[in-house]
């Protein structure tokens, strides 16, 4: 397989997905949507739920997309995926189409956790032959930071706000990767912007299944979560260091971690660096630093003994 | 197409592209030679393309597309 470099400079592959967008300085989703495009060979159509990424690539008479792009709603780009693959199929099955071609759809966590989750449920269940990738940034961010089902727990957002009586969201964060598992999926992921060539191998496997795949991908948001644009990167490593956003495939049922941390950092080191968690480190918060903490540690224990029951290389853990 | 500044290293080359730069800072935070610096514009520029390993960070993590790692196709036949 040649890397996402080589690719990036291949004719079929470079510029699918070009500069003349305007989502923010330091915004993750350009990052994630290039290397996925990247990775994959064959021809692609991309459908696109509303969302930053739909919004801001396509600003009338631009666009930053140079592959046949499709949008329709915010919650049935999963249902439209299955309609196009579908079309695909049988237009292929009398001869009229020859090309090899792959589907992805692009949903932001907003599209993907609540408003889209009954059309990606229902994709998911007929297995249709089609990527769907989450680029996951924990709120909806296009309209303002209103609270979504991503959003971690004490994280403050507009509909969320902090202050004497609450402390941000006070819910804990639905783990829509874990949903799509149950969906006995062939091939699943999450994946985080900062680590690319296994973002990049990822893509590759989940094209090359015959049925659905699914990415979670974590993408950083500077305005919304509220850290300087440059650190993007390193916050988005510093959630797989920390084991918040741990980077794990499931392939037909077989539960691997991809990326095992040497030291675990404490969470601490990544909220600190974040607008949303400041109110964490005021003194009356103390209680939920650790709650958090004890709740990352729980669902890193969780998926590690998932992944020693399934394949058992994980003895020293 | 537009304006490009172009710095060369032997057959290497890095294209910037300063209309399309954002002022983000990701290339300047990920650069491992640290020789990507904003200007006073605001845009990125290269201090010592000497330095450069041309590993092609900066390019992979660049979200809006300003700077692109090039290998010149036909090499230049050097003088004698």
């Amino acid at each position: 397989m040649p890397n996402t470099k080589e690719l990036a400079h291949h004719e079929e592959v470079c510029k699918r997905f070009t500069g003349a967008h305007a989502l923010c300085a330091g915004c993750g989703i350009p990052v994630c949507v290039r290397t996925i495009l990247n990775a994959i060979e064959e021809p692609v159509v991309v459908l696109n739920a509303t969302g930053c990424l739909e919004v801001a690539t396509t600003r009338y008479p631009t666009t930053a997309w140079n592959v046949p792009w499709l949008h329709v709603a915010f919650e049935n780009t999963a249902a439209v995926a299955s309609g196009v693959e579908t079309a695909y199929r049988i237009l292929r099955r009398r001869g009229k189409i020859t090309k090899d071609i792959r589907f992805v759809a692009f949903g932001g966590d907003g599209g993907t956790y609540d408003i889209g989750l009954q059309a990606l449920s229902g994709a998911l269940e007929r297995g249709h032959r089609f990527l769907y990738v989450c680029y996951d940034n924990e709120a909806y961010m296009n309209t303002g930071n209103q609270r979504s089902g991503a959003t971690p727990f004490a994280s403050q957002t507009t509909t969320a706000p902090t202050g004497e009586k609450s402390f941000g969201k006070p819910q804990r964060r639905k783990d829509l990767t874990e949903i799509v598992a149950a969906h006995h999926v062939t091939y699943l992921a999450q994946a985080s912007i900062s680590d690319w060539h296994d973002l990049a191998v990822k893509v590759r496997k989940a094209v090359s299944v015959e049925g659905s795949s699914f990415l979670n991908v974590l993408s950083t948001c500077p305005r919304g979560w509220g850290h300087p644009s440059d650190q993007s990167i390193k916050i988005a490593h510093l959630a797989v260091e920390t084991c918040y956003w741990p980077l794990y495939e499931i392939t037909d049922g077989r539960w691997h971690v991809n990326y095992i941390p040497e030291e675990k950092r404490p969470i601490t080191e990544w909220l600190c660096l974040q607008q949303r968690f400041a109110h964490l480190f005021e003194p009356r918060n103390k209680g939920l630093l650790l709650q958090i903490q004890q709740q990352v540690d729980e669902d890193w224990d969780r998926l590690v003994r998932k992944c020693q029951e399934s394949d058992g290389v994980y003895e020293t853990l | 197409m537009g304006f490009m500044r172009r710095y060369e290293q032997g057959s290497f080359f890095l294209a910037i592209e300063p209309r399309r730069c954002k002022s983000c800072g990701v290339c300047v935070q990920s650069c491992p030679t640290g020789i990507l610096v904003l200007n006073g514009e605001g845009k990125v520029t290269v201090q010592d393309i000497a330095r450069c390993v041309f590993c092609g960070i900066c390019e992979q993590r660049c979200p809006d597309f300003a700077i692109s790692v090039h290998k010149d196709a036909v090499l230049q036949p050097s003088p004698l």
